[in-house]
């Protein structure tokens, strides 16, 4: 193989490997237009399955600006946030944001793409006490916390209530569930108003919850 | 003979005309050191000095004049017999130009400078005497004038105490402040009646000190020196001791500890007792050093290095000294070791309208602290895939330096849990080895296990470790590790 050969192939490589890669710039705004240093920006390629991955951040400078270089071709879901700020991480986006999430395409007429990426507002902050067992007073460490927006119940996030403080959608009904195997859901059915809040960015809220055994539950473990 | 007590030797002396008989008495005391003398010489005056052997064996003094400031000097050396004396007319040496010991001449302007004998073949205690006469042509005085003796004092063992382990051999020495010098000197010769207070914890039978079984003893020796008490500086024997403490060696501290993995060129002290002169350090795998200092209570590593392959966490290391070795004390080899869970949530995925499985961790290191923005893949594995669609497979970190911890030590893992699929609650196995890359992240490859998932991915569930969600979450502050 001669020389001009070898560099050919590697010309054609180099080329080939630029065509299939493009790159996605932005800026991160809040809900007034004012840019956000030290947001986390995640794509994620849309309607693609993917068993497993570790979820990529890329950070947005003090301009806000973010540069994601090396993305294949196809069409992105970019989403942003900055939980130390009271935005939600930028995976939770869809559950939390009031703002459209962009879809970037890029091929090879649109190898690159800039972008705003809009996030807020900043949500709410449910501050949950150890959920305890309402006989023996101990606390339940496999409780989940489950909030659903009221207006549109199939809209759901559902943590751990051992985190003790959990982001709430700001400006929005937001309904409550705690739950745990072997108790009965709280609030129990009737009294969903319970678990029914409404806050305010940054706003606080401390929720205190026992649980009931179930007893359908017990028996069925005691079998 | 010139001894304290006997008769006065007088050395005499007449001019050519026999004009002016002279006589000086001689010291009454012996040294093996006379110093500070002066002597002169002029048209008008000279100098004689003498010494002898006032001992029982012949012994070689050396007669040294001092001149152009104490920069130059001039040396006489004879073998004497008991009873013989040695004298240096200065004048004279100066005048016909006397070549010395060493062949050297006192230049002819040469007229004033200090003096000094030495015995060359008693070091501590010297049977030499001394006398000297300055003579006044002019006036014909004659002026007497001798120089002090030099003795000893602070008389020690060196070392001044011993620790260390049973089966060492460790030379003394004996040490004597010189005063005419201010030094201490090596005296180590007049050593004699080395002793043990107790043979059975360490021996002494010379100046090699042997340790043998745990325990306390004193170790003492006794040296006949010359005491510095001019002028007589008399024979005194003197009778230094060493404690002595023999101990198994033991380690108390490792500076730093923990030690980072991947480091080079860096130093590692261990400190404790009982190491005594020359321990043997026993590193754990991956650790490894260019040389070492010590004493009985420190040993400072150099040129450490601790690989890749090093055992992130708590390592033993003992040291061995003597025939003892100690107790495994523990040195900790710091990175990234653990995984702390932060949040496990369940949310609609993103860019796709299933579910996916979000866990958090903290990535922390061996001492607590968090491994920020460290390069970090993954090595998964699946098996036992049972959903009638293709595999869609997944992506994993690898060691290229792409993926990094944030700057909290934080990373996300995704599961997708797509309903899609048959049969339902179909999917496979897992095992996921999360990894340090390294500081470069791509070194070491593959890299360091400081998680380790095992479980299975399904169509309705995910389960990490047991933890089945839905329904059951990972509690915040859940410790995995490798």
């Amino acid at each position: 193989m001669t020389f001009k050969t070898l560099l050919a192939m590697v010309v054609l490589l180099t080329s080939a490997l630029a065509q299939v890669q493009g790159t996605i710039t932005g800026t991160v705004v809040d809900e007034t237009g004012k840019p956000v240093a030290g947001a986390k920006v995640h794509i994620a390629q849309k309607d693609v399955l993917v068993i497993h991955q570790i979820v990529q951040y890329h950070e947005t400078d003090d301009g806000g600006h973010f540069r994601i270089s090396h993305v294949p071709w196809g069409t992105y879901v970019v989403v942003a946030g900055k939980e130390s700020a009271g935005y939600p991480a930028p995976v939770f986006a869809s559950f939390y944001s009031n703002y459209a999430m962009p879809n970037v395409t890029l091929a090879e007429d649109f190898p690159s793409a800039d972008i705003i990426v809009k996030i807020g507002p900043k949500a709410g902050i449910l501050d949950l006490e150890p959920v305890t067992d309402e006989a023996t007073g101990k606390e339940i460490r496999s409780a989940s916390v489950t909030l659903r927006r009221a207006a549109n119940p199939d809209s759901f996030l559902s943590a751990s209530t051992t985190q003790g403080r959990v982001f709430v959608p700001a400006f929005a009904e937001v309904l409550i569930e705690i739950s745990a195997e072997g108790y009965k859901l709280w609030p129990s059915p009737g009294q969903a108003a319970e678990g029914k809040i409404n806050l305010k960015p940054e706003e606080v809220r401390k929720l205190r919850v026992t649980l009931n055994q179930d007893p359908a539950v017990t028996t069925s473990e005691k079998k | 003979m010139g001894r304290s007590a006997d008769l006065v030797a007088v050395a005499v002396s007449y001019d050519k005309g026999n004009r002016y008989g002279l006589q000086t008495p001689f010291s009454e005391d012996l040294s093996r050191l006379w110093a500070g003398g002066m002597w002169h010489v002029d048209a008008t005056h000279n100098t004689f000095i003498t010494t002898g052997n006032a001992g029982s064996e012949a012994t070689a003094p050396e007669v040294t004049l001092f001149h152009n400031g104490g920069k130059s000097r001039y040396r006489m050396e004879k073998m004497l017999s008991p009873g013989q004396q040695l004298w240096l007319d200065v004048g004279r040496a100066i005048r016909d130009q006397v070549p010395d010991s060493d062949g050297h001449t006192l230049p002819p302007a040469t007229m004033t400078g200090s003096y000094e004998l030495r015995d060359l073949d008693h070091a501590t205690v010297g049977q030499l005497y001394e006398g000297k006469l300055v003579i006044d042509e002019t006036y014909g005085h004659a002026a007497y004038g001798c120089g002090s003796c030099c003795g000893y004092d602070a008389v020690v063992l060196d070392p001044s105490s011993y620790g260390g382990p049973p089966g060492i051999d460790s030379d003394d020495y004996i040490y004597a402040n010189d005063t005419c010098v201010g030094e201490q000197v090596d005296v180590t010769d007049s050593g004699y009646g080395w002793a043990s207070s107790d043979t059975a914890v360490a021996t002494l039978p010379s100046r090699t000190l042997h340790t043998v079984a745990v325990g306390s003893a004193t170790g003492s020796t006794l040296a006949k020196l010359q005491w510095a008490h001019p002028p007589s500086c008399p024979t005194q024997t003197f009778g230094p001791e060493q404690p002595v403490t023999v101990q198994k060696p033991t380690i108390t501290s490792f500076d730093p500890n923990p030690i980072m993995i991947g480091v080079s060129g860096t130093s590692l002290t261990i400190n404790g007792s009982g190491f005594g002169t020359s321990p043997t350090v026993n590193l754990p795998w991956g650790i490894n050093s260019t040389g070492q200092g010590s004493t009985d209570s420190q040993i400072v590593m150099q040129g450490v290095s601790v690989s890749f392959s090093a055992k992130i966490g708590s390592n033993n290391v003992t040291v061995t000294a003597g025939s003892q070795t100690s107790a495994p004390a523990s040195l900790g080899i710091n990175g990234p070791n653990q995984m702390v869970v932060q949040s496990d949530t369940i949310a609609t995925c993103v860019g796709a309208p299933y579910q996916c499985r979000f866990v958090s961790y903290t990535v922390e290191n061996y001492d607590g602290t968090l491994a920020a923005n460290i390069p970090i893949a993954e090595n998964i594995s699946f098996s036992g895939y049972n959903c009638q669609q293709a595999n869609p497979g997944s992506t994993t970190a690898q060691c290229n330096a792409q993926y990094t911890t944030d700057g909290g030590g934080n990373l996300t893992d995704e599961w997708a849990m797509y309903t899609g699929f048959t049969p339902a609650g179909c999917g496979e196995n897992l095992t996921d080895h999360w990894q340090w890359c390294g500081p470069t992240g791509n070194n070491p490859d593959p890299g360091i296990t400081f998680g380790t998932l095992v479980g299975y991915s399904h169509t309705a569930s995910t389960d990490i470790n047991g933890f089945i969600n839905p329904p059951n979450k990972i509690p915040t502050g859940t410790v995995f590790g490798p």
